[in-house]
């Protein structure tokens, strides 16, 4: 048998000589598979490159995974494929996190892209920066109010903005969702997808500032 | 890290702080952001009709170089053509203020600033504002 990180074809098992292109254990003999670099995290699922993830199906991917990888299971195996088999599991773990979460998994397609939030930016919408602006100057008034002992009233002001840009968080979560099917779509038809991923940064980059500015919010809601 | 003695300066006291009337004819307003640290930075510029900055106002919710670099750019712009000061680059604020690198966002900002309130008195002025730099239209 050939010692699992020996082998230098990587589509081939290093355990029974079958095909297992990119699978993390072979189907034919359950050998773990020493990692390829290359792998995304999609296909550590065998899952398309594709936004919109059916949560079920990827579920139960990573739990059979994580079964066919228990240590239990590898007790009796090589130095080299008990340690594979630890190696699988922490990226199996990782890619799970990170394309379980439409954030996340967001942010690792525009880094798979070449892409990050922050990179060369384009100026935010004047009407996102404005909503920001007037919600800090709301707090700035609460801080005022309560350092003259009548927070009441524009305690009550902060809590109802405080409810409308939670509904407006939701809002652009049902936007990503729509970016994430109309990605795929263009993906899958050849029409490419350039503008989805400005498209996709933008959308990202706007649930940032605002999740950021309800974490200020709170912040001084729970300071009363 | 280390802030220049300039940056702590505009920090401590910061210069033109406070608002004008968003609506008066001679004043243009910019609000900018900056979604990956959360600030926020409103710049009004008061403009006579020949087209020359004679004060300034800001306003910045944000870190201690944003802040700062506000404060600057309003020294900066007042007294100066509308031309001149649409044409400040952000590599000037950083050079002037000794910005560290992970601060240079800050300067974009308000270079940003500039460009949005400048933007805002040429609509409100219905001028031609066709032959800006798009990027920032």
């Amino acid at each position: 048998m050939t010692t699992p990180g020996s082998s230098t074809d990587t589509t081939i098992c290093s355990g029974c000589g079958m095909s297992a292109a990119k699978q993390l254990v072979c189907d034919g003999c359950g050998v773990v598979q020493p990692l390829v670099r290359e792998t995304d995290y999609f296909t550590t699922f065998d899952l398309p490159r594709n936004l919109v993830i059916d949560l079920a199906e990827l579920q139960q991917r990573y739990y059979a995974l994580s079964r066919r990888l228990h240590p239990d299971l590898l007790h009796d195996r090589s130095p080299a494929e008990q340690l594979a088999g630890l190696r699988a599991t922490a990226l199996v773990t990782r890619a799970y996190r990170t394309i379980k979460d439409p954030v996340q998994r967001g942010l690792y397609w525009l880094s798979l892209h070449g892409e990050s939030l922050g990179r060369d930016n384009e100026r935010v919408p004047p009407e996102l920066a404005a909503t920001v602006f007037e919600v800090q100057e709301k707090l700035e008034d609460l801080r005022a109010a309560r350092n003259g002992g009548t927070a009441g009233s524009v305690q009550g002001e902060v809590e109802a903005v405080r409810g409308d840009l939670a509904g407006r968080i939701d809002d652009v979560y049902r936007r990503l969702h729509e970016n994430f099917a109309m990605t795929d779509r263009n993906t899958t038809e050849g029409t490419g997808h350039a503008n989805d991923l400005v498209e996709t940064k933008a959308i990202l980059s706007e649930l940032h500032y605002l999740k950021t500015l309800v974490r200020d919010v709170d912040k001084e809601l729970e300071a009363a | 890290m280390a802030y220049s003695d300039k940056v702590i300066d505009h920090y401590e006291n910061p210069r033109n702080v406070g608002s004008f009337d968003k609506e008066e004819q001679d004043v243009g307003t910019g609000i900018v952001g900056a979604p990956e640290c959360g600030d926020v930075m409103k710049l009004q510029l008061k403009i006579t009709d020949a087209g020359v900055i004679e004060d300034a106002r800001f306003k910045t919710f944000g870190c201690g170089s944003a802040i700062a670099s506000s404060s600057y750019v309003t020294e900066l712009v007042k007294g100066r053509k509308v031309e001149e000061a649409y044409a400040i680059k952000n590599t000037q604020i950083v050079e002037d203020l000794n910005l560290p690198p992970v601060k240079i966002h800050c300067s974009v900002l308000a270079e940003d600033a500039i460009k949005a309130a400048v933007s805002d008195w040429r609509k409100r002025k219905g001028l031609d504002d066709e032959d800006q730099d798009k990027k920032v239209g």
